[in-house]
């Protein structure tokens, strides 16, 4: 005959080996599933909403009158007031870039958040926009949109069609520099010449995490000039 | 009856053609004396505070959406002379003294008054000094973001974001030793 304090043991022992470690190992086997797998699954999802989800629709059907997917302006010449043509607003997909030599042909965003990177290249607000006469500064991921900006040589142009103009420059000078480096691109971001800055992640066909960025500086050939003073 | 009702029409689409132009893009007087301002007027102890070129660029490109009229300027205007009197007491004199001094969240007070002048509202994600993660986001009254601002660093990440694999790589480690130690613990209990 087992005695009471004997007896509350084995109560005890039941409850802490068939309840309550199941539960913690049920828990903990589901919190490990969750660590092992968000990393594999997360770029899965990203890549599935850039491919099956509305973004990239939206982004099509977004850009109002005068878009490059409904004609465009075409003009490649001459002088925009700002009552003349419409500034983009933050996030909205406002026209093209192609870069000769490359497999580069996306469209150009306006704001370079994570979630518009995801959509395309995208033009800093440290920067301006096409036809300023200054510094413009475009960045994307390089999978998919900018994996062969690398491949590009001097003199190639790049052709950047917005709802109010088409622009084209040419690549004159190529570098690799870490992000954090701002003496690489401050003088021609923030000078008094048009120059556009192309960039992606210098990754030499890896698929990791780099400080170092690939750099393309073109010069202004062509396209209408902006004057965004009133 | 009529005339009356031609009359409230034709004061209808006068008032509509008056409101027009104050949504036009490009950068006005009132801007451009703000933007004068901001390079000239922040001076601690006799030296102009330095300020990247680029971070007044963001600010035309903000301006160039928007219209700020004459009372808006005033008012911040004054906001800003009084987040000056801050920097001036502080002795503020590069961007990088506000993180030093623990200014940052005073400063942005002040920016968020301004920006509400404007209808608009400053918020923040993350750490500002992260260079990855920290945002500074504005939006307008329905929400809708007008910019979002990496304070400390103009290049942004292109390449793959590995800090959901470390992020997890932590917790899976975390929960191995907790099982580990608990198994041990009800082992030992048991043995007892």
């Amino acid at each position: 005959m087992k005695n009471n304090p004997e007896i509350n043991r084995s109560k005890k022992r039941y409850w802490k080996g068939f309840v309550l470690i199941p539960i913690a190992f049920l828990l903990c086997g589901y919190l490990l599933l969750f660590a092992v797998l968000t990393p594999i699954l997360d770029p899965l999802v990203s890549v599935y909403n850039l491919a099956f989800s509305n973004a990239n629709v939206q982004t099509i059907t977004e850009p109002g009158a005068g878009s490059i997917f409904d004609g465009g302006s075409g003009l490649s010449s001459g002088t925009l007031n700002c009552d003349d043509f419409s500034f983009p607003k933050y996030g909205e997909n406002f026209g093209h870039i192609t870069v000769e030599g490359t497999e580069v042909d996306t469209q150009v965003i306006f704001g370079d958040s994570h979630a518009l990177l995801n959509r395309g290249a995208c033009v800093s607000l440290f920067g301006h926009i096409p036809g300023c006469g200054k510094g413009v500064l475009i960045g994307a991921h390089y999978m998919p949109y900018f994996k062969t900006l690398p491949d590009v040589k001097e003199g190639a142009l790049v052709h950047i069609e917005t709802t109010y103009g088409s622009y084209v420059y040419r690549v004159y000078r190529t570098d690799v520099s870490r992000y954090d480096n701002a003496s690489a691109y401050r003088t021609e971001l923030n000078g008094d010449k048009e120059i556009l800055i192309l960039y992606t992640c210098d990754l030499n066909g890896a698929i990791a995490s780099t400080p170092n960025r690939f750099f393309a500086f073109c010069e202004f050939v062509s396209g209408p000039s902006v004057n965004l003073y009133e | 009856m009529k005339k009356k009702l031609a009359c409230l029409m034709v004061v209808a689409v006068l008032l509509v053609a008056s409101v027009i132009p104050a949504f036009a893009a490009g950068i006005n007087t009132y801007e451009q004396k703000i933007l004068t301002y901001v390079k000239t007027a922040y001076v601690v102890d006799g030296k102009a505070i330095t300020v990247p070129q680029e971070y007044f660029t963001a600010l035309e490109n903000i301006f160039a959406e928007i219209d700020v009229t004459e009372t808006q300027y005033n008012e911040i205007i004054a906001i800003m002379d009084e987040a000056l009197k801050v920097c001036q007491a502080n002795k503020l004199t590069k961007v990088e003294d506000i993180t030093a001094t623990g200014t940052t969240q005073v400063l942005l007070g002040y920016a968020r008054k301004a920006l509400a002048v404007l209808g608009y509202n400053l918020s923040t994600k993350g750490t500002l000094s992260d260079a990855d993660h920290g945002l500074l986001v504005i939006t307008d009254a329905e929400g809708n973001v007008v910019a979002e601002l990496h304070p400390n660093v103009v290049i942004t990440k292109t390449g793959a974001d590995l800090t959901s694999v470390a992020v997890c790589g932590a917790v899976a480690a975390f929960v191995l030793v907790a099982s580990g130690v608990s198994v041990k613990r009800f082992r030992k209990v048991d043995e007892e």
